[in-house]
């Protein structure tokens, strides 16, 4: 899919740059994980399914999906893994080392702990927001 | 209600507050905190008032908090903006989630309202298209690039080093 021209774009032909997108569901849309290259002006839809946050540990992505699942995908966007969790509402997740990840529950105001390994969450609620 | 980022030895959590928030949508009660995980360990627990952490209020609907050059960023989602430290504001005309950015090139992410009746009454009009932003903050300039998805989250540029071969072994 053409990028709307924009290589011929004298102010933007210089964009060389990829980016990974992730869309959460929403209604009759399924949301996914888009590819967007503007060194070969091509868009791609890597997968379908609902996706929020993104994090890289090495070779790895990990992603959060709003439907309580945790994505694991190689360095070819290649689902490995789906881990299925309780209603936790997840949104962000972040790199604490190449061991743990730190994802966001707003289902609970928490901030969960998982292994990268096997994506167990360490603990009860490590990080808990209150008021 | 929470969402959050770490950047090297911060979290930078985004914060509306708890409850039916979504009943004052007029309200810039959002905020980001700053919370310093430097002696923190995952087995641990810490519990965290998020009035004692806020660095950033009066926000909308604060999302997607980032660091570029030393430079905070983030998303004023609610208010349409995107908020880069010592900057002047980036005026979309829609939700804005989803930021990247690179030395010459800042992209934006925006979604479509869920529920049009929670726009700000502040703003004329609210562009209901998912997609990107590619803004040119040095001219000012910005092409928009339609995705065919009505939400985008988070915007990752992808490091040289992150294969993208496809198929085969």
């Amino acid at each position: 899919m053409l990028l709307y021209d924009l290589e011929n774009d004298q102010d933007f032909q210089y964009l060389t740059s990829r980016l990974l997108v992730s869309s959460p569901a929403s209604g009759s849309d399924q949301g996914g994980l888009f590819l967007i290259d503007f060194k070969t002006n091509t868009l791609e839809k890597l997968y379908s399914g609902s996706c929020s946050g993104m994090t890289r540990v090495n070779d790895r992505l990990y992603i959060t999906s709003d439907d309580n699942q945790i994505i694991t995908m190689d360095q070819r966007f290649q689902v490995i893994r789906k881990t299925n969790y309780g209603k936790l509402d997840f949104h962000g997740i972040a790199t604490f080392n190449e061991h743990v990840v730190l994802i966001v529950e707003t289902a609970t105001n928490t901030i969960g702990c998982y292994e990268t390994d096997n994506l167990t969450r360490i603990g009860g609620d490590p990080l808990r927001f209150f008021r | 209600m929470t969402f959050g980022w770490l950047i090297t030895r911060y979290m930078y959590p985004c914060f509306l507050p708890m409850g039916e928030w979504y009943r004052t949508p007029m309200d810039k009660n959002g905020a980001i905190l700053k919370i310093d995980l430097a002696d923190f360990q995952p087995t641990q627990h810490l519990d965290i008032d998020p009035t004692h952490h806020v660095i950033v209020n009066g926000l909308y609907m604060p999302h997607t908090v980032i660091r570029h050059n030393e430079r905070l960023a983030y998303c004023d989602s609610m208010a349409y903006r995107v908020e880069i430290e010592k900057n002047a504001p980036i005026q979309l005309q829609g939700f804005t989630r989803g930021l990247a950015m690179t030395d010459d090139t800042i992209f934006i992410g925006q979604s479509r309202m869920r529920h049009v009746l929670r726009i700000p009454h502040a703003f004329s009009n609210c562009c209901l298209d998912g997609g990107i932003h590619v803004y040119n903050s040095t001219y000012r300039i910005s092409r928009f690039v339609s995705l065919p998805a009505q939400q985008v989250y988070q915007i990752l540029v992808l490091d040289q080093d992150f294969s993208l071969e496809r198929g085969g072994n």
